[in-house]
């Protein structure tokens, strides 16, 4: 039960650096990005967010501010780091190449 | 950058926890509430579409608590990670911890050491209330500063004053005591009944002195010191009530001062016994009798210059009222504050200055070290780094190695300190104004504070330089850090930083070196050797007429030179150098009277026929007192060279007469006589410090203006003069058995505790000097011998190429000239403007002095040079075939 969690909680990350790789976002919009990409397979409580992005913040790879949002209220925006965009292109290389060898043990079995 | 943001508000998460508590409310607000206008926008009613929203959230509250607990916690646990991971790296490595906490410990003990002193003497708040209210008031006029200030005037300044809350008379003098084994001196303290009240202390038992106790006719009381209640009385449980004979009177024992009140002594002795103003021998209701200080408690809100304004007003009421003995007289206040601590105050703040210097020059050591241990580490860094750690985490993890062993290296740093100190003060007794030898939460603070900051300082660089390079550029420069040029740089950087500091601080020192010679080479101006004295005063109330003072004086000195082992032995009232004197204003006969109050000064003493022959000073022109200078002859005075010459020049003094001022009372509240014949001439001497320069004297004999103080000097046949002192105490016990003397010392001692101070921060800086010279050479030589290290290989293939090893040692050692030049130069640019600020605490010798910028220039330049010659050596010794296989 631990490893699928940490297994989630690694997914997690990576989906919101990949949405802040976009473009900046608040916590909100990236739940609705997370849900759109993922069609709504992955079942993640939207507020299962929050620990994610503080958490991530701390690490150093998402900063974050307080804007106006598309109706000019304030929201916290986050934008991804030059860490964090480090982090994100190594931790996709990797997951291409595991995602491939496993293509190539399919292919071959 | 935007990690250290993310860092440094983990760090102020702590103490923001309320602001972020409601950012994070904030959030997690508009998130429900976009989500609640998405539903309603699909088409379902608000209130169903509030409650899929927080439903679609999970827990808020749980959320805001894992959020929380994500961000404290992270915290926490990292410190904890980084400072057991720093631990474990030191004990890893010996060398370097062990290098680093002795570097660490001389530099942060060593500004402890100093900082205690400064804490102990500048910083700490006096026992009283509100002590910067408190001034001293003296009268002045513009060519004699500090005078006392007489009871009528006190009085008037007390009816028409409007500044000040409160005002005391206070005097301080040596008081006899009597009635126990044998007489003995304490010091005492003679106020007005409402002194202890105005300084807003509380007597730790019995009490103080009621309203109305220094009148004349009151009862009379004493107060004594908490130490004296201890020493001298055994802590006596029923010394309330008690009698005690002072000054041949019997007083009694009313209450006790608090034990902490010694630290708030207006002047440096301590005083033994409180008694009421009236009782001071001194004490005249005369105007001209000018022997008291006042001590005030400002008005809230009042500042010193408005006060001095309304008493200068006051001052030229009575100038008006009273010329004869108020003209030209103006206020002086001074705080009570700057009294204790004003002639330290330079020296500290210069061995404050010149300690952090040391400790920059050590930072600098140990972050070459640390740039130099990094290629080590460089592979350490890479993969932590591939791992996933961010830069500012791998960097302040760094940091917290240094900041660790920087307090390891400060907690022994603290012991050298308080070690240090003691040693120090035991090799040259020097009289600091309390006993900084103990240990202060302040101090302790500082301490810590400090070993953090150095932590830092030290860290930082190296650190940042360290994490530059990520995995990729580990990785294809095959463990050889690619910002090889950057890290010389800033390594040459440190170095020449330290030669700079080190060239500062050597010249600071030795111009305290040179100006300590200076000082030494100094005459006196007569014999210090063989030369025992003691003083004593006589009670006013026994020995109520001059011809009885003089009939003890004369008796006593007939005693003494009875004794076997005395050579001679005379008698003045201010001894040189014993911190007693006092000047009168005095001028030519022939010159018109002066304006009162400005009338030129001179030194004035009293002595008796044998002293100038006790003390070696031979009477150049005419002659000494005699047997026919008795007090119904006129009167006569001996002056010095530099009076003669001031209102002689060139002429002879001998026969001419001195005016002095009319009313003027001087010290020993006696009237000097208006005018004297010159009968003689001797040479000069110091009369207060062994720095001050010659100032004109006169000295009138005892048998004509008598006095009841007197310093008895002896030129002793042994070499060790105290051993005669019982003898001696005896001679004068033979004539009044009641009668004490004190202050028992050599006059070497004297001139000895006169130098002192200046020989404590000579030796001080000294070592600071020292210390820094071994710092830099280690430094220097630690910085060019990594640098051959790293160029064995361009060296090798050099060689093979035919150069040959006299080449190689120029081309390293042209590195080292490089850099101790330039350090060198901007260390001497910078000494110029430093040593300027030590001006106050030179003597003979200018803040420039050539000699001493050269002598330190050649010993660095051969030090460092050395240090480069070394390694440079050892470059030349390089195997090219083992260097070109070297990788």
């Amino acid at each position: 039960m631990g490893e699928k969690m940490d297994l989630l909680q690694g997914t997690l990350d990576l989906l919101i650096l990949k949405t802040l790789a976009l473009e900046d976002m608040h916590g909100w919009g990236i739940a609705q990005r997370i849900q759109q990409v993922s069609r709504d397979v992955l079942q993640v409580q939207q507020g299962s967010l929050y620990p994610a992005l503080h958490r991530l913040e701390q690490q150093g790879w998402i900063s974050a501010d307080w804007r106006a949002s598309e109706n000019n209220r304030r929201a916290k925006y986050y934008a991804l780091t030059r860490t964090g965009r480090r982090h994100l292109e190594r931790e996709t290389a990797e997951w291409r190449g595991f995602s491939s060898a496993v293509q190539q043990v399919l292919q071959t079995s | 950058m935007t990690n250290w943001r993310a860092a440094v508000r983990k760090m102020a998460a702590l103490f923001r926890r309320r602001d972020l508590d409601r950012q994070l409310d904030d959030e997690l607000r508009f998130h429900i509430e976009r989500e609640t206008e998405r539903n309603v926008g699909a088409g379902i009613p608000p209130d169903e579409a509030r409650r899929r929203a927080l439903l679609e959230f999970g827990g808020v509250e749980q959320v805001k608590e894992e959020v929380r607990d994500s961000e404290r916690f992270t915290w926490l646990e990292w410190l904890l990670q980084d400072v057991r991971f720093a631990l474990r790296m030191l004990r890893k490595n010996p060398g370097f911890t062990t290098v680093a906490i002795i570097t660490l410990a001389l530099g942060i003990g060593a500004n402890t050491a100093i900082f205690n002193v400064v804490n102990a003497v500048l910083l700490n708040r006096l026992p009283f209330k509100d002590p910067d209210r408190l001034v001293v008031l003296q009268e002045a006029t513009s060519s004699n500063r500090g005078f006392g200030i007489s009871a009528p005037n006190f009085e008037d300044y007390g009816r028409q004053q409007t500044t000040f809350a409160d005002l005391s008379m206070w005097a301080q003098q040596s008081v006899n005591l009597t009635g126990g084994e044998r007489p003995e001196r304490v010091t005492g303290s003679f106020v007005s009944a409402n002194f202890f009240r105005l300084l807003g202390v509380e007597p730790a038992r019995g009490r103080f002195f009621l309203p109305g106790e220094d009148r004349p006719e009151a009862q009379r009381v004493t107060i004594i010191s908490y130490s004296t209640w201890q020493t001298r009385f055994g802590g006596d449980p029923n010394i309330i009530g008690r009698q005690l004979i002072l000054n041949g009177e019997p007083k009694t024992v009313v209450g006790i001062l608090p034990q902490n009140f010694l630290r708030g002594e207006l002047i440096l002795a301590e005083t033994d016994v409180y008694l009421s103003i009236r009782d001071y021998p001194n004490y005249k209701d005369e105007r001209a009798a000018k022997n008291q200080l006042v001590v005030g408690r400002l008005k809230p809100g009042v500042s010193t210059k408005a006060a001095a304004a309304d008493l200068n007003v006051i001052t030229q009421r009575l100038a008006r009222d009273y010329p004869d003995e108020n003209s030209g007289i103006h206020i002086e206040l001074t705080p009570v504050k700057e009294l204790q601590v004003e002639s330290v105050r330079p020296a500290l703040l210069i061995l404050l200055a010149a300690v952090s210097l040391v400790l920059l020059i050590a930072c600098a050591n140990l972050a070459n070290l640390l740039l130099a241990r990094g290629a080590a580490r460089a592979r350490e860094i890479a993969i932590r780094s591939a791992i996933g750690a961010s830069r500012s985490r791998i960097v302040r993890q760094l940091v917290s190695e240094s900041i660790v062993v920087s307090l390891l290296g400060g907690a022994a740093g603290l012991f050298l300190a308080w070690w240090g100190l003691e040693a120090l003060l035991k090799v040259n007794p020097v009289a600091l104004p309390v006993n900084p030898v103990g240990l202060d939460l302040r101090v302790l603070l500082f301490a810590v504070v400090l070993s953090i900051s150095t932590g830092i300082l030290f860290g930082i660089v190296p650190a940042l330089q360290l994490t530059r390079t990520g995995v990729a550029g580990f990785l294809s420069s095959g463990g050889r850090s690619t910002s090889g040029a950057v890290q010389r740089r800033i390594r040459s950087a440190f170095v020449v930083c330290q030669i700079a500091l080190s060239v500062v601080l050597l010249i600071g020192a030795g111009l305290l070196v040179r100006s300590f010679q200076s000082l030494l080479s100094v005459q006196p101006g007569f014999r210090t050797d063989n030369l025992l004295t003691m003083e004593y005063r006589l009670p006013r109330n026994i020995y109520t007429t001059p011809e009885k003072q003089w009939g003890f004086h004369r008796r006593m000195l007939e005693e003494v030179r009875q004794v076997p082992g005395v050579v001679a032995a005379g008698l003045i009232q201010g001894l040189p150098f014993s911190g007693n004197g006092g000047r009168i204003g005095t001028w030519p006969a022939e010159q018109s009277t002066p304006e009162k109050g400005k009338e030129p000064t001179a030194l004035s003493n009293l002595v008796d026929p044998e002293y100038f022959n006790a003390v070696g000073l031979p009477i150049l022109l005419g002659r000494n007192f005699n047997d026919h200078d008795t007090s119904d002859a006129p009167t006569t005075v001996v002056i010095n060279q530099t009076l003669a010459r001031k209102y002689w020049p060139g002429q002879d003094p001998i026969g001419r007469e001195l005016r002095f001022p009319e009313t003027v009372v001087a010290a020993a509240g006696v009237n000097r006589p208006a005018r004297a014949t010159v009968i003689g001439v001797v040479p000069d001497t110091r009369q207060f410090a062994v720095k001050d320069p010659f100032e004109p004297q006169v000295y009138f004999a005892y048998a004509q203006v008598t006095g009841i103080f007197g310093t008895l000097v002896v030129r002793t046949a042994t070499d060790d003069p105290m051993s005669l002192s019982e003898d001696v105490r005896k001679a004068v016990w033979k004539v009044d058995k009641d009668q004490p003397v004190w202050k028992v010392r050599t006059v070497e001692m004297l001139i000895e505790r006169n130098i002192a101070p200046d020989r404590f921060v000579m030796l001080l800086m000294g070592l600071f000097g020292v210390l820094a010279l071994v710092l830099t050479a280690v430094g220097t030589y630690g910085v060019i011998s990594f640098g051959v290290t790293q160029r064995t290989q361009e060296i090798g293939v050099r060689m093979a190429l035919g150069a040959t090893p006299g080449s190689i040692l120029k081309l390293v050692m042209n590195g080292g000239v490089l850099l101790v030049g330039i350090g060198g130069v901007l260390g001497l640019m910078g000494a110029f403007a430093a040593t300027r600020a030590m001006t106050t605490l030179l003597f003979g010798v200018s803040p420039s002095d050539p000699a001493t910028f050269a002598g330190v220039v050649i010993v660095l330049a051969m030090v460092a040079l050395f240090a480069t010659y070394l390694p440079a050596r050892r470059a030349t010794r390089v195997d090219p075939m083992v260097a070109l296989r070297y990788e």
